[in-house]
């Protein structure tokens, strides 16, 4: 049964709950807004649109969108989603989730780099900054994580819930702060990346999406949102326990996302973007946090230095 | 020989003597080296004669002066010792073909068939980065062209001239069809956002040239309606501020703020932008007692939720105040050297303003309150917009109070005599808009037509303002400093 719900959550949650963040975000802001589905009829409007490509550009602007949405899916694959159930799961699967992130993440590299625009160009440079400094960072929460729970899979090394000690709850605080700005990050949401500006020379992903149209957009955005799925399962996975029954699984995990996703719009509301300049502060943040998580691991198993 | 003159003040050109170009340069090297700031330079639709005419701020005087041409091809320019001459210079050569020698960067103004040499950095590190001429967005057009260094700008060219549309040719040509005294749709058309300043500008100078006396009443109105167009936009402008750094939640309390005051406007004459307001002779809607009082109870609950507002969304959110505190710094010695005008001189501490320096009309017997900041940055151009709009405001209140307390109820010259302009006679006038000083200068021929037409719009002098804030600045913050002069791409190409 989970199987069932787990496929239909990757189908159909990334396509509205961005609308529901952008729904709530408008009503804190005293407007009606567009409705809770606008990124459905967004989505329907795009697959219907014709689909140009730029001349100069090569097969990798045909393949790459394509082949950067397969990369997002099977990276969700691992990912613990309904009832912590992933879709597919084994020892070390970390490390393919995060590569398959990673491919896609260079897969759209490629993709801005391919269009020959100064734009695209600037956004591809500053995706890689930032990146950069993400990987390090999740390497060393997982690290961390594979030492509080013995595990290796990914589903399981997530479920924090389990360890029965008092420090855990600040385990769980900083590895979800940590995967509050991976996700922030990955899915371009406020203050990190402002996905409602009209601005290229402040954009970081949506300049590099730019020059797309048709399908190519639609995955593009799709994989956007999926990605924003993901990090919003791993934090519910966290804090959630499994339950037996499906039903009551499935309303907290809705309700979860729900909370989650009122929490993004109350920060996306009351904060500015933050200057550019200082974002790699942000990032480094995020190194930190999870050095200090892995230091207060190692020091609660008994290695002192 | 140069005359002295005030603002609106009537200038027969027959007694003004020209002088040969070289004297001419060296009567404005020598009166923009004791403080004289110039405000235009230009030349008759004959290429005959050059005029100019020099401010000089602290004494509210204007000096014209005049040229022969007689065939010079060239002259030293100015810019090479004042560079606040260089678009002047730039417009001077673009129009006559007189070549100012020496001049630093004599590329096109608006004219695009000359093609625009971009400066160029050639180094491997440094990329360029052309945005425009179209922008995202419902905005006008304009190319600007980056030399950055990573994420950081070494070098920003603006070109400009995409909505030239030959305005001040236009306004000539229908005075000379004798189409008659009206051309106010002309003047609203020159910039959107500022109709009520150029038209006012206009009729001013056209009062002046016919000699009419404007009923009290009618110029309490068009003061009001220039506040009100202050205000609106100024509002605007915050809002859009803070929604150019995704400060959504402010942008919306600012933004639903102007367009309580433009619909004001709009229960005035019929048009949120003050269009068909004013018109030679007075204005063309009076106000209703009734609104009146609306309007002042409006105007007060605007400025209790502005200075709540602020509060909330500027001076206490760090998140916003990390944005605009110390970004696009403009220093003091820059906008003197560069001639800048209006708020974006008043927030580097440059005392400038035509309501204070050039009083005309209502704001000759009731002064508003002036604004200076010295810092310059995009923080103190936000702040200082927030405190004109609060001056214009109590200002505002106190005078609907003069206009219903006053005995004459006209509101136009309806006994106009004078259908006709006076010929062979110049009239300069000034009106401080929101964005700055606008500078109206109209000569007339023999036949008491418009000879030339020459305008001035804040942006003008301003558009360099924007290469010297955002240098050294990150890419990203380009948008924020831009938006921080708010600059009209209309009113620069005319």
């Amino acid at each position: 049964m989970e199987i069932i719900f787990n496929i239909l959550s990757i189908i159909f949650i990334p396509l509205i709950i961005i609308g529901v963040i952008e729904k709530i975000k408008s009503l804190l802001c005293g407007r009606i807004g567009n409705p809770w589905y606008q990124f459905l009829l967004e989505f329907i409007k795009l697959m219907r649109k014709e689909l140009i490509v730029s001349k100069r550009s090569s097969f990798i602007t045909k393949i790459a969108p394509f082949s950067l949405f397969l990369s997002v899916i099977i990276a969700t694959l691992f990912v613990p989603l309904i009832n912590g159930h992933p879709l597919m799961s084994f020892s070390y699967d970390f490390v393919v989730f995060a590569y398959f992130l990673g491919f896609s993440k260079l897969l759209t590299l490629l993709l801005a780099m391919d269009s020959g625009s100064s734009f695209e160009g600037m956004g591809a440079s500053r995706e890689v900054k930032f990146s950069l400094l993400m990987e390090a960072s999740l390497f060393l929460l997982f690290a961390s994580l594979i030492l509080v729970s013995g595990q290796t899979k990914l589903n399981l090394m997530v479920q924090l819930y389990l360890i029965k000690s008092p420090q855990t709850i600040v385990f769980a605080l900083l590895l979800i702060i940590i995967f509050f700005i991976f996700m922030l990050l990955e899915s371009s949401r406020m203050p990190i990346d402002d996905p409602n500006t009209h601005l290229e020379l402040t954009m970081i992903h949506e300049v590099m999406v730019l020059d797309l149209s048709c399908t190519h957009l639609a995955m593009m955005s799709y994989a956007n949102s999926l990605k924003l799925y993901i990090f919003m399962s791993l934090i519910i996975n966290t804090i959630i326990p499994v339950s037996h029954s499906l039903f009551l699984a499935l309303l907290l995990n809705l309700v979860a996302l729900g909370v989650l996703c009122c929490i993004i719009a109350v920060i996306e509301t009351l904060y500015a973007r933050i200057r550019f300049t200082r974002l790699s502060e942000i990032m480094l943040l995020t190194l930190i946090g999870a050095f200090i998580l892995l230091t207060l691991i190692l020091y609660m198993n008994g290695v002192h230095p | 020989m140069w005359k002295s003159i005030k603002n609106c003040e009537l200038v027969n050109l027959k007694e003004l003597e020209p002088l040969l170009i070289t004297q001419l340069r060296e009567e404005i090297l020598d009166k923009l080296h004791s403080g004289g700031r110039l405000l235009a330079l230009f030349c008759d639709r004959n290429i005959h004669f050059i005029y100019c005419i020099i401010a000089l701020d602290k004494h509210s005087q204007l000096m014209m002066g005049c040229a022969f041409i007689h065939g010079a091809a060239e002259y030293e320019s100015l810019t090479q010792h004042f560079p606040a001459c260089e678009m002047f210079e730039r417009e001077l050569f673009e129009t006559t073909h007189i070549r100012p020698l020496n001049h630093p960067n004599l590329k096109p103004l608006r004219n695009h068939s000359n093609p625009f040499l971009f400066h160029q950095v050639h180094s491997k590190e440094v990329h360029e980065v052309g945005v425009g001429p179209v922008h995202a967005g419902i905005i006008e057009p304009g190319y600007f062209r980056f030399n950055a260094l990573g994420e950081k700008i070494l070098h920003l060219e603006i070109q400009l001239g995409y909505q030239h549309k030959g305005i001040e040719k236009l306004f000539e040509d229908f005075s000379k069809q004798g189409r008659g005294l009206h051309l106010e749709p002309l003047a609203e058309a020159i910039v959107g956002d500022s109709a009520i300043a150029h038209t006012l500008a206009y009729v001013h100078a056209i009062e002046s040239l016919c000699k009419l006396k404007v009923p009290k009443r009618a110029q309490h109105i068009r003061t009001l309606a220039l506040e009100l167009e202050r205000i609106g936009n100024h509002l605007g402008n915050i809002g859009d501020i803070l929604g150019d750094i995704g400060y959504y939640l402010g942008k919306d309390a600012f933004i639903a703020l102007k367009t309580e005051v433009i619909n004001a406007m709009l229960k005035i004459c019929g048009s949120r932008f003050g269009i068909s307001l004013i018109s030679v002779g007075g204005v063309n809607y009076s106000l209703a007692d009734d609104f009146v009082q609306e309007l002042a109870e409006l105007l007060t609950r605007v400025k209790h939720n502005a200075k709540v507002y602020f509060k909330i969304h500027v001076t206490e959110n760090s998140s916003v105040l990390s944005r605009l505190e110390g970004t696009g710094i403009v220093t003091l010695q820059d906008a003197m050297n560069h001639g800048f005008v209006g708020l974006t001189a008043r927030s580097c501490g440059m005392d400038l303003d035509v309501r204070s320096d050039y009083p005309c009309g209502v704001f000759q017997e009731y002064p508003i309150k002036n604004t200076l900041f010295e810092n310059g940055d995009v923080f103190d151009r936000t702040v200082i917009r927030f405190v004109e709009i609060l001056h214009s405001i109590e200002w505002i209140i106190q005078d609907l109070e003069r206009y219903t307390t006053s005995e004459s109820r006209e509101i136009f010259l309806h006994n106009s005599s004078s259908t006709h302009y006076l010929a062979n006679h110049c009239v300069v006038s000034l009106v401080e808009g929101w964005r700055g000083e606008i500078m109206h200068c109209v000569l007339t021929d023999d036949n008491g037509h418009f000879e030339r037409y020459k305008i001035k719009d804040a942006s003008f002098n301003n558009w360099n303002a924007l290469p010297l804030a955002v240098y050294g600045e990150g890419i990203s913050d380009f948008p924020l400093c831009n938006k921080s002069f708010n600059l009209s791409y209309s009113g620069h190409d005319l």
